[in-house]
């Protein structure tokens, strides 16, 4: 029933069609765009003969074949789901088969990296996705990792502390494992492959999340069992749909993945077949193969397109192509969920740590035994940022254009002719093309709203269907306005990227904090002074071409007002309430985003030590059970050398004598490493003599006689 | 119970913290206050082993007759000792071994290693490059003949003759 083996599989079924079904969008994408660069340079004054009219052309014909690519796939998807039952869908396999049936011997890890996030919010979705396997019936298939790789020290104490909590109250000791690295090398891909190493080879399966992943029980379940009936499947991917947010921002994005995201999936399922995408997370994949060729090497050299390979996913999706295993995007499964950026500086945050992971894949192109699908794949996530690039210079030429034109006289006899070349502007066919491209961005979005209305008849659960079409005329105009903005930081990301400036790697804020002004102004002073003196400069050369201009380099001024004014929780909800950007999961909300609400608004264990939450230095000193804990959980006892002994001593004087406040992240991490002066330091808290000093350590009483 | 142990009653300590007549003299102000401080440090002491107790999360009567069971050790003395003596019950009733799990095993966060290898895999980036090195280094083999080094890395590897080598090396670099 599987394959333990990492043998290279047979051929399957799905190759040739995939095969015919990737030369269809070849055509599907090269007959329109030589059509539309024909009339694009047929639109230039000069007919595309000067060089300036070249670049553009060239730009133009690179990003409509782009923007061709979305067009198709999703009219493709949608045709795919009007028509129903897809032959090829890798659901159908153990569709019908009873859970109770899969072999005891599939153990699954469920793998949680985590990396300086809020551990209350973490161990909701542990509690939640624990619950839901529960209610299957066959848990007994699953144990969780935590696997941290938090470097702050009050993050690693509240980690284990809520680790602990957690398995107490469910007794799930021997199921629920915690382990956290002090080297987090390699990222979250280096995190994986340790466990790999540790205890990969007790499971058949892993099933990789985000630290804001959830996922219902019967999917992972169900997930599991394709994976048994399908042992020529490496890694099974399904499509998150992105919820729980409430900045408006984030609100129309998850919208957008609700009423398009579907689409999109079931049109890249048609052209991907088995050579689909990983993305990271929400996806099971088969452990002895990952381990055996899916490690990722270190890229020479040291600028930002080498060391560790940072979109690890597509690599190793790749790799797991190239060993033989299919990869897989069960586009029709559903209960799997993760959260988006809340503002707009955090997708821009994320944004760039892609586009560096991205742009480094430029130099994976090429090698050798890569399927030319994961090639292309490469060569889209590249383009996902170098489209941005592109999209920049082609506005920036056009500009100039604009400008020689109004600039420099017209030469009316450039060759030994004898009549006049005059110039002609033909209107019609600019407008014929502008239409055209904006059929190309915007039909995939009526077609989605009519699978919605017509086929699945599920508007209700988008507020009716008025409310959703007002919501996609929302998201329409939200995206529209933030487009320019996010092209000048993609551009600024790419560029910066290739000029050799590294991106340093921080945790995503996965609450909805609002962003400030000071914070707005600081991130898009340069894309508002920029878009200001353009507007300034093609206003003065040439003002009919500043009106054409006008929808990039407007929004593109009022670049820190739309991030302010997007970023607003109030404003998402006060939609939410006027059933604006409704998505399923929020009018009739599974039962397992449910629980997370009900989870992530439990309250904090109860101590007697008003510690502050945050604080987990301070408790793993001051507070006897955490102390206690964390002590259990050092593995190493062992004496460090004398001068770190001295060292670590020094550092306990000066927190008895100044507090846990006066100590820097380093030394709070030398002192929880080391279970003799952490035991130490304990006591000596404990006996300080003075109220005041043993309140900085939350030794407050609690008794009603003392006086504080 | 109290009575039994050395307590400090609270009747026998003056308030700490209530104003000094200003008639009394030196000898008396030091008296009056080594008796607040007395005070205080008796109140912190009980305050903090209760407080202890409490955060440690023993069953209720259990962690108060600890409590108990150490200021009446301790006596009318300063938090330390209090504390020292808390310290000492509590190893007296193994309670000072950490947390365990409740089968009584030393608690781990983590299942046992079962060590497995992850490899990384060379990856040949630039396969035109690679397979015009190994094209021009035939070719000068087929040219000039084996160096030394080349003959020893051939023996050492397989042990076979250098032409058997050769053709090896060949038929893999065709399969790849």
């Amino acid at each position: 029933m599987m394959a333990t083996s990492s043998t290279r599989p047979p051929h399957l079924a799905w190759v040739r069609a995939a095969s015919w079904r990737r030369l269809l969008l070849v055509a599907l994408i090269v007959l329109p765009t030589v059509t539309a660069t024909r009339t694009m340079a047929a639109v230039l004054p000069h007919k595309g003969g000067t060089p300036l009219e070249l670049a553009l052309t060239v730009v133009f014909a690179v990003l409509f074949g782009w923007i061709s690519i979305g067009f198709w796939t999703a009219s493709i998807g949608a045709l795919r789901l009007c028509l129903g039952r897809d032959a090829f869908a890798v659901s159908l396999a153990g569709e019908g088969d009873d859970p109770r049936e899969i072999d005891r011997e599939a153990r699954t890890a469920i793998l949680v990296p985590v990396f300086n996030e809020d551990p209350e919010r973490v161990f909701a979705g542990v509690r939640t996705v624990y619950d839901s396997l529960e209610r299957t019936g066959r848990s007994d298939l699953f144990d969780i990792f935590i696997l941290s790789d938090t470097p702050d020290p009050d993050g690693w104490v509240e980690e284990e502390a809520a680790w602990f909590a957690f398995c107490r109250e469910k007794n799930a000791f021997g199921r629920i494992f915690y382990r956290r690295r002090r080297s987090n090398a390699k990222r979250k891909s280096g995190n994986v492959a340790d466990f790999c190493r540790r205890w990969g080879k007790n499971y058949r399966y892993m099933i990789v999340f985000d630290a804001d992943s959830v996922m219902a029980g019967e999917t992972m379940l169900r997930m599991v069992g394709i994976m048994e009936r399908r042992p020529d499947v490496g890694i099974l991917q399904t499509p998150p749909a992105a919820v729980n947010r409430e900045s408006l921002l984030a609100r129309v994005q998850q919208f957008a993945n609700h009423v398009y995201g579907p689409m999109f999936a079931a049109g890249l399922h048609f052209w991907q077949l088995g050579d689909a995408q990983y993305w990271g997370h929400n996806a099971i994949i088969r452990v002895h193969p990952f381990m055996e060729h899916c490690q990722l090497p270190r890229l020479p050299g040291k600028g930002p397109l080498g060391g560790d390979i940072l979109s690890h996913d597509f690599v190793e999706a790749a790799l797991m192509r190239r060993a033989g295993f299919s990869v897989w995007l069960a586009y029709d499964l559903r209960g799997s969920y993760e959260e988006t950026p809340p503002t707009l500086l955090d997708e821009l945050k994320r944004d760039r740590r892609w586009c560096q992971g991205n742009l480094q894949h430029l130099r994976l192109l090429f090698t050798r035994g890569l399927f030319p699908a994961h090639r292309a794949l490469f060569l889209n996530g590249i383009m996902s940022y170098g489209s941005a690039l592109l999209w920049f210079v082609f506005l920036l030429l056009s500009s100039v254009e604009a400008v020689l034109e109004a600039i420099l006289e017209p030469k009316y006899f450039s060759g030994p002719a004898l009549f006049p070349d005059w110039p002609v502007w033909y209107p019609h066919w600019a407008i014929t093309l502008l239409a055209s491209t904006a059929v190309v961005l915007f039909l995939p979005k009526l077609f989605a709203v009519l699978l919605i209305v017509l086929k699945d008849r599920e508007a209700h659960l988008y507020g009716g269907a008025g409310k959703l079409a007002a919501s996609v005329f929302l998201e329409v105009a939200v995206s529209t306005l933030l487009a320019p903005v996010r092209m000048f930081f993609h551009t600024t990301f790419v560029v910066t990227t290739l000029l050799g400036r590294r991106v340093t790697w921080g945790s995503q804020i996965r609450s909805d904090r609002e962003t400030s002004w000071g914070d707005a102004l600081r991130a898009h002073w340069l894309s508002m002074v920029a878009a200001l003196l353009w507007g300034g400069l093609v206003h003065l050369a040439n003002p009919t071409f500043f009106w054409w201009i006008s929808p990039v380099l407007g929004p593109l001024a009022l670049g820190a007002f739309l991030s302010v004014f997007t970023s607003g929780a109030s404003l998402g909800r006060l939609l939410r309430r006027w059933k604006l950007l409704l998505i399923p999961e929020e009018s009739d909300p599974p039962r397992e985003l449910r629980d997370l609400e009900a989870n992530q608004n439990r309250p904090r264990p109860y101590s007697p030590l008003p510690i502050p939450s945050g604080e987990g230095f301070v408790r793993a000193v001051a507070d006897p059970v955490v102390h206690q804990l964390h002590t259990s959980l050092l593995l190493r006892r062992r004496r460090a050398a004398p001068a770190v002994e001295n060292r670590r001593l020094e550092i306990e004087e000066k927190a008895l004598a100044l507090g846990p406040e006066s100590l820097s992240a380093r030394e709070k991490m030398e002192l929880l490493l080391d279970p003799f002066r952490l035991a130490e330091l304990h006591r000596r808290v404990w006996e300080l003599p003075g109220r005041e000093n043993a309140a900085r350590w939350g030794l407050a009483c609690f008794m009603p006689s003392s006086r504080r | 119970m109290m009575e039994e142990g050395p307590v400090v009653r609270d009747t026998e300590l003056p308030e700490t913290g209530a104003p000094f007549d200003t008639e009394e003299t030196a000898a008396g102000k030091a008296e009056v206050l080594e008796r607040a401080s007395a005070a205080e440090g008796w109140q912190i002491a009980r305050d903090r082993v209760a407080l202890y107790v409490t955060a440690l999360d023993l069953p209720p009567f259990k962690g108060l007759e600890l409590a108990l069971e150490s200021l009446k050790r301790s006596g009318p003395t300063d938090v330390t000792e209090a504390m020292r003596t808390l310290r000492e019950l509590l190893a007296e009733h193994g309670l000072d071994r950490g947390i365990r799990t409740p089968e009584g095993a030393h608690l781990s966060s983590q299942p046992p290693l079962n060590r497995g290898t992850m490899v990384a895999k060379e990856l040949d980036r630039l396969p035109w490059l690679s397979g015009l090195k190994r094209f021009l280094t035939r070719w000068k083999r087929d040219l000039l003949g084996q160096t030394d080094r080349e003959r020893h890395t051939a023996l050492s590897a397989g042990g076979t003759s250098a032409p058997e080598q050769a053709k090896r090396k060949s038929d893999h670099d065709g399969d790849l």
